[in-house]
């Protein structure tokens, strides 16, 4: 029954394998942490038309760490729907309009003021009418680092700001 | 007499049984594995029974390519499925991610800080309206270390690719405590060799792919019940037949369900004959059934 009630709530995703990440290297490694509601998301193919990346605005409510001269953000991910055409990408964590977000994000290295999620699918909380942060959609090697899957809001918004205090 | 006592009973209990069965059945990520789907919910899968990867084996630890082989003969053994991964060569290219309609495997570091952690990484692109796959490439991050032995400090190709290939089949990971010896469970660690196909591994490539093997066949013998309860013109009996041959003959958990619906139909007949409680209860079942069909179409 779990699993059935998962495969309902899971975002349909393709699966690669990552390194497990602790809220604290999540908090570290990212730029920029945000709150906020997604906006929009649009995808479309690569120059080369060989590959499909997909674009996300997200409407920041609470900035964490780092800094934004704008209340939106961009974030960039590869993989999306152009046409009849779909692109998945193992481990990627996918936006969607309306959905009330964490995340951790970097820099992306080739389009300036584009974000990247820190640890694709484990840098992105989708956060629920229940107050409670989830991730899910990736698969890890846990041996590593303890990760918080789902916890609630308040005690992960509580930890992040230690991190940061402590850096 | 004692048996004809009991008879009702064991009917009852069967087609409980059998209704659990099939609900259980209609669910496959209840079968143990799990299936990747299109937004509609439509399982993503080859157009045909085979798909042919290229291998690049630049980068790679020695005997790579052989261990990524290995892997794809230990899906292709699978006997109840007729799926078949086909190794077209050795190739320099570097395409990896690209729809170019030309499947492979390499090695590579994976640049960009939303790689740090990633050990290895899967690409699909497949219609979003018909869930055919066209294309899926595997790449194997280098920044990490691979090997083809039983080295406790770096990650087994054999084990990552046999998984990977999961993936390309369109199986997706599992993550429940009951799933850890399962080739698609989610979750490795270094060290770790998992170079055999559980029996849930074998039944989400049969499901996707089924037949090619000698216990797919199901042999109907007895008497059908349903046809016996509705009437043999009862408009429920297609939706019934495509339950039985569409979904059910697919897994082997379904193969199981059909035999002992079948070897049991004359005692089931026998007792629903006694029994206008037990009709009644029949009936509700097969429509229950006809119903699940309807809406699974």
């Amino acid at each position: 029954m779990l699993s059935l009630i998962g495969c309902m709530v899971l975002p349909f995703t393709a699966y690669g394998l990552m390194l497990g990440l602790s809220t604290e290297k999540l908090t570290r490694d990212a730029a920029l942490i945000v709150t906020g509601d997604v906006e929009d998301v649009s995808s479309q193919w690569s120059v080369d038309n060989k590959y499909i990346t997909t674009t996300a605005v997200v409407s920041v409510q609470q900035i964490m760490k780092g800094k934004l001269e704008q209340k939106k953000v961009r974030v960039m991910y590869m993989g999306g729907h152009v046409g009849n055409i779909v692109m998945r990408e193992s481990d990627v964590a996918q936006l969607s309009t309306g959905e009330k977000v964490l995340l951790f994000l970097s820099p992306d290295e080739q389009e300036s003021g584009t974000y990247r999620i820190q640890g694709r699918g484990q840098g992105k909380y989708s956060i629920g009418d229940d107050l409670i942060a989830r991730k899910h959609g990736f698969s890890v090697d846990t041996a590593h680092e303890q990760m918080d899957i789902t916890i609630p809001f308040e005690t992960l918004t509580g930890k992040i700001r230690k991190y940061v205090g402590e850096q | 007499m004692s048996v004809n006592n009991n008879q009702p009973l064991r009917c009852i209990a069967l087609l409980c049984t059998c209704s659990v069965l099939v609900l259980w059945s209609c669910s496959e990520n209840a079968h143990g594995f799990q299936v990747s789907k299109t937004d509609g919910g439509l399982a993503i899968r080859w157009p045909t029974t085979s798909a042919g990867f290229y291998i690049n084996p630049a980068g790679a630890p020695s005997a790579g390519l052989s261990a990524i082989q290995a892997a794809m003969q230990t899906w292709i053994n699978v006997t109840t499925s007729n799926f078949s991964f086909v190794y077209k060569g050795q190739t320099s290219s570097t395409s990896f991610g690209q729809n170019d309609g030309s499947n492979m495997v390499c090695f590579g570091a994976l640049v960009g800080a939303q790689y740090d952690s990633t050990l290895a990484v899967n690409t699909i692109f497949f219609n979003g309206q018909t869930g055919l796959l066209s294309d899926s490439d595997i790449k194997f991050n280098t920044n990490f270390t691979w090997a083809t032995g039983n080295s406790p400090d770096a990650y087994d190709v054999q084990t990552i690719a046999l998984h990977e290939l999961g993936h390309a089949l369109a199986l997706d990971d599992l993550y429940e405590s009951g799933d850890t010896a399962k080739v698609m469970y989610g979750y490795c660690d270094p060290g770790e060799i998992k170079r055999f196909l559980s029996q849930d591994d074998m039944d989400g490539i049969t499901y996707l792919y089924p037949g090619g093997g000698t216990t797919t066949t199901t042999t109907i013998t007895g008497s059908c019940p349903a046809e016996f309860v509705l009437g043999q013109d009862h408009p429920d009996l297609q939706q019934l037949r495509s339950l039985r041959d569409g979904l059910l003959s697919r897994s082997v958990v379904g193969h199981r369900i059909i035999q002992m619906y079948y070897n049991n139909s004359d005692s089931i007949n026998a007792a629903i004959e006694r029994s206008p409680v037990l009709r009644d209860a029949a009936r509700s079942f097969f429509e229950t059934a006809a119903l699940v069909m309807v809406k699974k179409q």
